[in-house]
This record gives structure tokens, C-alpha cells and sequence, in this order.
């Protein structure tokens, strides 16, 4: 499936759950924003493969932390918004918990 | 959970517009295409790699991709296995035959083996039973072995059982119960039921509620109390109609009136496995009920039968330690003597889970020999299937080459072809349920050796259960090994090659053949082993039973619970046999305590003056109660005096015919008739203990056809003293028998409405009846025998054909090279002959070792029987030969040319 990673650093596995949850934190958005928002937002290092973003989009809806409704974009086209539920709220406190605890210790090892 | 809930409630949503689904996938990705290109320019596509990848990724995620494929691949099985008809035929039929007889005997075990009784925590439940020599002068109940092989007795008197219930701590109910046949007149009709006679505590202990009213409380169980019953759910539904108003009712139990005051759960069959009681009374109603037996005061007479419950937290030691204080005392009050060659009497336990061990202990022969059969054609059934499917998977070869090159998985494959091995089964056993319920009565008569017997075994859960497991078992037991052996393909000669070509199949045909002598093995063995039981049956049939028992209409009459006594009951019972003398078409009536060859049987000591036995005891000899004209009535042929009269009554003295062996055991050297013997206790000598002797008369077989005539002395019932009990008219007819059963019934209503008439059987079908273990053993492992061997006999033809399909050319050439007709013939033939020979000579040594398990269960024959195993050898030989012999002539038949142009 992914072919190119040359350009951009790969996203771990794991994380990108919580990333499009952290993406979608702020209010509803459709799938090329939530590739946008989380290139941004990263200083243009992280580009999500839309071949493991939509898996991920539709994983998490099936899991019900995502609610998903279809709207009109702003170019006045049809897509599919995903906004998070209050279980995908809770979702990813505990992943950015989680991960705050994780890095950080990371970080202490790499400067000891 | 919830997230369960919610994933499925979107796929299903998913799943239920499909096309929507389609649209959006669609469409979601499209946009992202659309924007990407508008912000970025061409190329963008390029970056997002392969569309319909991941649109096939998410339609996975949201569909239930498993259950879509199971349910393609049962569709692909299902038009498979329509399109070989005769394939399919084969192998369901040959699966439902297992497969049914497997789930039928599971439930006969299930139901008196492994299933608990339907009461509060079964496994509480303690049987008390004794051991030893027993210390009181009579016992009525059963006898058996335990598990360690100990013999062990099931009653106790019933004041010891009084004292104990109060006096075991370690048991928070002690249940006290005993069986009894009575007469119930309910409405207008009588007839005859099995009742139980429980302890107050019997239901609260068990805890066993009632389905409509109540069950027997402690408060119905005392003397003076009124009388009431407890009806099991099947008397309910028999004789009561499913009524609810029958509780609340009056029915009269041996002439008393007794108020029915409840139903019990309907799975409550009682605690005895295939006994199931009609009714349940009181302990207390014991000797008002007019029991012959049983007496309640009696400290040494046993009769009652036990069950505890024990507590929590208490051990099986603490409670015997507390009936052994007990019942020590009580074993010193009765007789010693008993003690001292049998050891010291005490109480034993054994497991209550599942209720008496009874029916256990004499159902694990037939079981394990049946249990063994139907398990061996099972598995002649899944040999025969593997094989079959090697031989399709062969020709199915370029099938699945072409669906392997264009990139089946074969994982993917194997699954295929196992579901299509999953459908035969569960398609099998769908149909072999059908078997199921014919099969139970069958095997449930064996197991009750001709005594009626009522079984849990009914197509409930578990037994469906069994018959799942034991499909997918088989599925993959016969499908899994031709599965991955089909899918091992060699991709290029397989596809180049037309039809089901040469490359590679030399190692699936060593398989088959080994497939298939293991079948012949197997089937010999089940051949031989019918042969035994036939024979067993032949010898057994063909026993003169030393009277006449054709045209000779039995059944049975009880006046003693109805009020009749003494010589009250011995006029009734002289009434209905001239009345019965009277109907058109009778020749002749007696009547004796039970019927012949019934497995009824009583003895006694005798003395004969002038005999001394070696041991210095006195002689044995069987005894029966019969009527006046007993002799001529059943044809046993008089050697010397006379018949027995109605004039042999209380008023003349006491008369006895013996039988030849009696005679000649006991009066070697003289004539017996005229002499005298002597019953009752030698110290007290009364004058009626002397019975003088008017006839000898031919031996005739007593209570079981097979045994050896014992010395038998009949005595006049109408001498004997307080008469009482019920007995077996015998009615020897011009017409057939049952031709005037009805005529019978009328007569008998005519003279007494409240004394029922039970059991109307000709005298050949009591002996039929009798000999229905015998019967049904060799009738089920027949049958099983040759299915076997049909089995057997279609995998060698499978076999054969294959190979002759694909030696064709082969054959062609030799043909072509001057080879005769002949000699092909000969040549596949001798293939088959050396299949056979194999299987034989695999089987017949298996089958002397294994057949000697059963040696118990024949009669007249040795376990080696030779002529059954030459009859099983010669009869697989000529089955199997047969189906080698028709690919061997199709093989003769090749035509050289067409067979070399098939190339």
C-alpha cells in the first residue's frame, strides 16, 4: 500500500489514532483537513498516508469515539465531516496522558 | 460493550444499504482526490496510491467480510456438491447412518450416565447403601456391585431409617424411599402404576417443586394423616389428561382414596434413571395401602431405600462415622450369622448426582459394545468420505490450479473445500437426527433388557450439541486431509494437462488404498462380530422351550389390590379362568404366578427324605403357583400321574408335579410319584409343609430360555395359605391368540369392573420379549455390519474406477501391444483381490482379539466362532470383489485406439 515515505516522517501506528482524535478535538472536520491540520500543526513533519487515514477515520467511527455527517465543503462540494463523540473526548485525554507520560520518559532517557 | 453495541448496529446499518455504503466510500475518496488536485495540481493522485486498495480496506471494516465469505463459499460448496449427485447421495446417507447412531447412543448415556438429576445441587447427593453380611431376615430391593467392585444392598428396615434421619448431622435431609406396583381406579377405568413411596422430606430434600399444587410435605407423612399423591408429569399426561383440575381429585390406589394434591416438574423422572414412578404417596400410607412386602414396623425386614443430602463443609467419612454409630447396634440386634462369612455389616456411599447407580451398572455392557459399533462406522463412514474427496480433489485438480494462479490464497482454499466437507457433514447430520428417535426406543429397550424403562434421552441441547461436535469432528476427520492434499499442486502440469491427468497423484493413491484396507479391516471386524450375535439370536430361538408356546394368549390379573384375599381372591380368580374357558375359540385355561421364560423366577429349600446332598444342606428347587390343567393347558408332556384339578384346593391334601430333573436329581433310584417332600423350617415341622407328588412331568425352561433347566417342583396355588398376589392366565386357543383379546377383556370387566386386565401378550411374544437384548444386538450390529461393508465396498470402487480412469492409456497400450481382455481384467482385479486380502487379513486377527469382549453376551458359540468369521471373511470378500470387479471389466473394455487418441 504505502509506497512514498520519503518526504515526510511516517506516523507511528498508535499515535495516529490519537492524532486524528487530537486533529478533530476543536470542531468537525473532513478527512484532507485532518491531513492538513496535523501537517500544520507538526511544522510540516508529519504527513498522514490518506491510505492509513481513511482506515483510521473508519476504525475509529466503527468504535464509536467518531460521529461522522455528511455536509457541503467549503468549495461547495459533498463530504463527509467527522466530529468526535464524548467517548472519543475521553479517548484521547487518556491517550494524551498516556503519551505526556510516555515521551516525557523517552526524553529523560535520551538526556541522561 | 457499548462499543460492541455500537459497531454493530453501524455495520449492520452498513450492511442494509449496501449501495449506500458503495457511494460514500466513493464519494468520501473522490473528494479527497478533488482537493487534493485543486490545491496541489496533477500528481496528487499519483501520491495516494491505489484507490480501490483502500476502498476495499474500508468496505472490510465495515462489512462482516468472514460471514460474507462463509456464506459465498457454502453457496460454491452447495453447487458442488449438486453437481455430483451420486458423490453427494453417498457420502450424506453414510454420515447421517454415523453420525445418528453416535448422538443416539451419546443420549442414552447422557441421560443415565453423565446427565444429573434435575433437583438443588445434585452433587450433594449421597446414595447409602451397605456392604457385608446383612443382619435382618429379609431385603427387598436391589443388589449390584459399586464402582470397587464391592457388592453392595440398597435397603434398611424402616424404624433404623426413622432413627437415622434425626441422628446425621453431616446430612441436612435424609430421604427415605421405596417402589411399589398398585391399582389406581381414577374415573371409571383401572389400571396398574408404578408408585413411590417417599419420606415427608423426599421432595424439600431433593428440591423438586410441583408444577401445579403442592408436593408431599413432613405433615402429610404420618400415621392418620389424610392420604394424598403427588402425580408425575407423564401420569398427568397419560391418564389425566394434562387437567389442572386433576389435582384436588380422588383416585382410588389398591381400593383406597387417596387426593391428589400435586404435579411434579416434568423433568423430574424420579431418582431411579428409567424408572419414573406414576405417583408418589407417603411412607406412612405404607401398610394402609396393603403393600405385600413391605411392613413398617418390622426392625428385620429392609425395604427402604436411602438418599442424603450433605451439608456443606462436611466429608463422606464424617457421615458414614455417624451412620456406622448407628447402625452398629442395630446390625448386633439381628442375626450375626451372616456377618461372619460376608464381613461386618456398614454403610457405603455412592455418588447421587445422577440418581440410583442401578440402571448404570447394568446398561455399561450393552452400551460400551454399542457405543463401540456405531463408533466404528462412523469412522468406516469418514474413511470412506476421505477418500472420496482424494479421488474428487484429483479430478478437481485444474480447478483449483486455475483459482490458485490467479491468487487464491491457499489458506482460502482449504477453507473452500473444508466448508464444502462441513456441509456434508452438518447436511448429515441434519438427517441423521432423524434416525435418532427410532434408534432411542430400540437402545432404550436393550438397555432395560425387556423391562419398560422411561429415559430422559429425548433431542435436547446437549444431545444437539453432541451431534454438532460430532459433525465437525467428522468434517474434519474425513475433509482436512484431502483438503490439503488437493491444494499441494503443482500449478504448471496441472493446468496444461486436459482432465485428471497422471502427474502426482501416485502418492494420493497409496493413501486411498491404505484408506481402504483399513475400511475392509474395520468392516470385517463389525461383520464378524454380527455373525456372533445372529448366531446367538439362532441358538437362542431355536431352544425348545419344552412346551408349546404357540397359540397360547397370556396376561396378567391382580385382585389383591382390590380387596381380595385368600380364598375370596383364589374365586375370583377360579371365575374369570372358567368364564375365560367359556369363550368361543378357547381350548383350555390355567393360570401361575408369573408367566414362562418371563425372568420371573422363586425358589426355595426342600426336603427329600432319603436325600443327602454332599454339603449336607438341604436341595434346591424352583417353584411355581399354577391352576388346575397347567400341563395340558401349556403342553408339557405328563411322564407319569396325573394333572393338577380344581379339586387340589385347601380341603385336599397338598399336591406337587416335579419336573424330570428334579426327579432325577433328587430320586435317582426310584419313582417320585407317590412320595412325599417337605417345605418350611425342619424344626417346626406343620402338617401342611408336607407335599406329596402326583406327577413327573418333561422339563420345560423356566424364567430365561438360556439357562439350564432347574430341578422344578409346581404345587397347586389354591393350597396355598392367605393367598395373595396376582397371576398370569395362560389361554390356550384354536384361533390366534390375540383374536380374542378383546372377548377376554370384556369377560373379566364383566365379572370384577375395579380388577384390570394387564399385559395381554401371546406366550411367543413374552419369549420374543425376552429375548429383545439378544434380538435387537444382533439386529443392530447387522445392520451396521453390512452398512460397514457397503461402506467398505464403495470406497475399493471409488478406488478402482480412479485408477482405471487414469491408466486408460496405459491400458490402451498395453492392449495395443496384444495384452487380452483377460488379462487387463485380471490385472485391475488383482489390484482390488490384494486390497481385500489386506483388509482381511488386518481384520480377522482384530477381530478374534476384540470379539472375545463380548463373550458374555452370547450363547452356544465361542467368541472364535468359525463359521462367523469364514461368513464375515467370505461375505466382505464377495462385496468387495464385486465392486472391483466392475472398474476391472470397464478396463477390459478399453478401446486401444480411442484411448491412446485421448492423449
Amino acid at each position: 500500500m504505502g509506497e512514498n515515505k520519503e518526504r515526510t516522517t511516517g506516523v507511528l501506528q498508535g499515535t495516529l489514532d490519537m492524532l486524528v482524535l487530537k486533529a478533530l478535538a476543536r470542531g468537525p472536520l473532513h478527512g484532507y483537513d485532518v491531513v492538513e491540520h496535523i501537517l500544520a500543526w507538526s511544522g510540516d513533519v508529519l504527513k498522514v498516508e490518506e491510505g492509513a487515514l481513511y482506515p483510521a477515520l473508519h476504525r475509529l467511527e466503527l468504535r464509536g469515539l467518531l460521529g461522522s455527517e455528511w455536509g457541503v465543503s467549503t468549495n461547495n462540494r459533498r463530504a463527509k465531516f467527522y466530529r468526535l463523540t464524548p467517548a472519543g473526548r475521553k479517548q484521547l485525554a487518556a491517550e494524551a496522558s498516556e503519551w505526556a507520560r510516555l515521551s516525557s520518559a523517552v526524553a529523560r532517557v535520551m538526556e541522561a | 460493550m457499548r462499543e460492541i453495541l455500537t459497531n454493530l448496529r453501524l455495520r449492520w446499518r452498513a450492511l442494509s444499504k449496501r449501495q449506500e455504503l458503495e457511494r460514500d466510500l466513493e464519494d468520501e475518496l473522490a473528494f479527497h482526490l478533488a482537493m487534493g488536485e485543486e490545491k496541489k495540481g496533477e500528481g496528487s493522485r499519483r501520491a495516494f496510491g491505489n484507490v480501490e486498495l483502500i476502498k476495499d480496506d474500508l468496505r472490510d471494516q465495515w462489512t462482516f467480510r468472514t460471514v460474507e465469505n462463509l456464506w459465498r463459499d457454502l453457496r460454491y460448496a452447495a453447487r458442488m456438491l449438486r453437481n455430483s449427485p451420486a458423490f453427494t447421495l453417498v457420502a450424506i446417507l453414510s454420515l447421517a447412518i454415523g453420525i445418528g447412531a453416535n448422538t443416539a447412543i451419546f443420549s442414552v448415556v447422557d441421560a443415565i450416565v453423565l446427565k444429573s438429576l434435575p433437583v438443588r445441587d445434585p452433587e450433594q447427593l449421597r446414595v447409602v447403601l451397605w456392604t457385608g453380611g446383612l443382619p435382618f431376615g429379609g431385603h427387598s430391593g436391589y443388589h449390584t456391585r459399586n464402582r470397587a467392585g464391592i457388592q453392595v444392598g440398597s435397603s434398611f428396615p424402616y424404624p433404623l431409617y426413622q432413627q437415622l434421619v434425626s441422628s446425621v448431622p453431616q446430612f441436612s435431609d435424609l430421604m427415605g424411599f421405596a417402589s411399589n406396583q398398585v391399582t389406581v381406579l381414577a374415573g371409571a377405568a383401572s389400571h396398574y402404576a408404578e408408585a413411590q413411596l417417599v419420606s415427608g422430606n423426599f421432595f424439600s430434600g431433593l428440591g423438586v417443586n410441583a408444577l401445579a399444587g403442592r408436593t408431599i410435605s413432613p405433615h402429610d407423612d404420618r400415621q392418620g394423616a389424610q392420604a394424598v399423591a403427588v402425580v408425575s408429569y407423564r401420569y398427568w399426561e397419560r391418564h389425566l389428561g394434562l387437567e389442572p383440575e386433576a389435582v384436588g381429585h380422588t383416585i382410588f390406589v389398591n381400593g383406597h382414596p387417596v387426593t391428589i394434591v400435586g404435579v411434579a416438574q416434568q423433568a423430574f423422572l424420579g431418582i431411579k434413571p428409567g424408572g419414573a414412578p406414576d405417583l408418589y404417596l407417603p411412607i406412612a400410607l405404607t401398610e394402609q395401602l396393603g403393600s405385600r412386602w413391605y411392613r413398617m414396623h418390622d426392625s428385620d425386614d429392609a425395604w427402604v431405600q436411602m438418599m442424603g443430602r450433605l451439608r456443606p463443609g462436611t466429608s463422606d467419612q464424617q457421615a458414614l462415622a455417624s451412620l456406622d454409630a448407628i447402625m452398629r447396634p442395630a446390625a448386633a440386634a439381628g442375626s450375626r450369622e451372616r456377618e461372619r462369612t460376608e464381613g461386618p455389616w456398614r454403610p457405603v456411599f455412592e455418588d447421587g448426582v445422577g440418581g440410583l447407580p442401578l440402571l448404570r451398572d447394568q446398561a455399561t455392557g450393552p452400551i460400551l459394545i454399542l457405543g463401540s459399533v456405531v463408533s466404528l462406522v462412523l469412522l468406516i463412514a469418514c474413511a470412506n468420505l476421505a477418500n472420496l474427496l482424494l479421488a474428487r480433489g484429483a479430478s478437481r485438480r485444474r480447478e483449483i490450479a486455475v483459482r490458485l494462479s490467479i491468487g487464491a490464497g491457499r489458506g482460502r482454499l482449504i477453507r473452500q473445500l473444508l466448508t464444502e466437507s462441513l456441509l456434508l457433514a452438518g447436511v448429515g447430520a441434519a438427517l441423521g437426527l432423524a434416525f435418532v428417535p427410532p434408534l432411542l426406543k430400540v437402545v432404550a429397550n436393550l438397555v432395560g433388557s425387556g423391562e419398560t424403562i422411561v429415559i430422559a434421552a429425548r433431542l435436547d441441547w446437549r444431545t444437539l450439541m453432541f451431534t454438532a461436535a460430532a459433525a465437525m469432528v467428522t468434517a474434519l476427520l474425513f475433509g482436512l486431509a484431502p483438503a490439503l492434499r488437493a491444494t499441494r499442486v503443482d500449478l504448471t502440469p496441472a493446468l496444461k494437462d486436459g482432465g485428471g491427468g497422471a502427474g502426482g497423484s501416485g502418492r494420493r493413491l497409496h493413501t486411498s488404498r491404505f484408506l481402504v484396507v483399513g475400511q475392509v479391516a474395520l468392516s470385517t471386524l463389525l461383520l464378524a462380530g454380527a455373525g456372533l450375535f445372529v448366531r446367538t439370536l439362532m441358538n437362542l430361538s431355536s431352544i425348545d422351550p419344552g412346551f408349546e408356546a404357540q397359540r397360547l394368549l397370556l396376561f396378567n390379573v391382580d385382585g389383591s389390590r382390590s380387596g381380595y384375599h385368600g380364598e375370596k381372591l383364589t374365586g375370583l380368580y377360579e371365575r374369570i379362568r372358567e368364564k375365560v374357558a367359556a369363550i368361543p375359540g378357547v381350548q383350555s385355561v390355567t393360570l401361575s404366578d408369573f408367566a414362562l421364560i418371563s425372568g420371573s423366577m422363586s425358589n426355595t429349600d426342600v426336603a427329600v427324605p432319603g436325600y443327602l446332598s454332599k454339603d449336607g444342606r438341604r436341595p434346591m428347587t424352583y417353584e411355581m403357583r399354577v391352576g388346575s390343567r397347567f400341563l395340558a393347558t401349556m403342553g408339557i408332556p405328563v411322564l407319569a400321574g396325573r394333572d393338577f384339578t380344581e379339586r387340589d384346593g385347601m380341603s385336599a391334601p397338598r399336591v406337587g408335579i416335579v419336573n424330570e430333573t428334579f426327579a432325577r436329581d433328587y430320586f435317582a433310584h426310584g419313582n417320585p410319584v407317590g412320595q412325599s417332600v417337605y417345605f418350611g423350617d425342619p424344626k417346626t415341622p406343620r402338617p401342611e409343609d408336607r407335599v406329596q407328588i402326583i406327577a413327573v412331568c418333561k422339563d420345560a425352561k423356566y424364567d430365561h430360555l438360556q439357562d439350564k433347566i432347574p430341578p422344578t417342583i409346581y404345587l397347586s396355588y389354591l393350597q396355598t395359605r392367605e393367598f395373595n398376589g396376582g397371576m398370569t392366565f395362560d389361554v390356550r386357543t384354536a384361533l390366534p391368540p390375540m383374536a380374542i383379546a378383546s372377548a377376554v377383556e370384556r369377560t373379566v370387566a364383566a365379572i370384577e369392573r375395579n380388577v384390570p386386565v394387564a399385559e395381554m401378550r401371546t406366550q411367543e411374544e413374552q419369549i420374543r420379549m425376552a429375548l429383545g437384548g439378544e434380538r435387537m444386538f444382533a439386529g443392530l450390529v447387522g445392520s451396521f455390519g453390512l452398512i460397514a461393508a457397503l461402506l467398505a465396498a464403495i470406497g475399493l470402487y471409488g478406488v478402482m474406477a480412479y485408477s482405471v480412469a487414469r491408466r486408460t492409456n496405459e491400458i490402451g497400450i498395453r492392449m495395443a501391444m496384444g495384452a487380452g481382455r483377460g488379462h487387463v481384467q485380471w490385472m485391475v482385479l488383482r489390484e482390488s483381490l490384494w486390497m481385500v486380502a489386506a483388509g482381511l487379513t488386518l481384520g480377522i486377527p482384530a477381530a478374534l482379539a476384540l470379539t472375545r469382549l463380548v463373550r458374555e453376551a452370547l450363547y452356544g458359540i465361542q467368541p472364535n466362532d468359525p463359521l462367523s468369521f469364514v461368513a464375515a471373511g467370505v461375505l466382505m470378500a464377495v462385496v468387495a470383489g464385486v465392486a472391483g470387479w466392475i472398474p476391472a471389466r470397464r478396463a477390459a473394455r478399453v478401446d486401444p485406439m480411442r484411448a491412446l487418441r485421448c492423449e
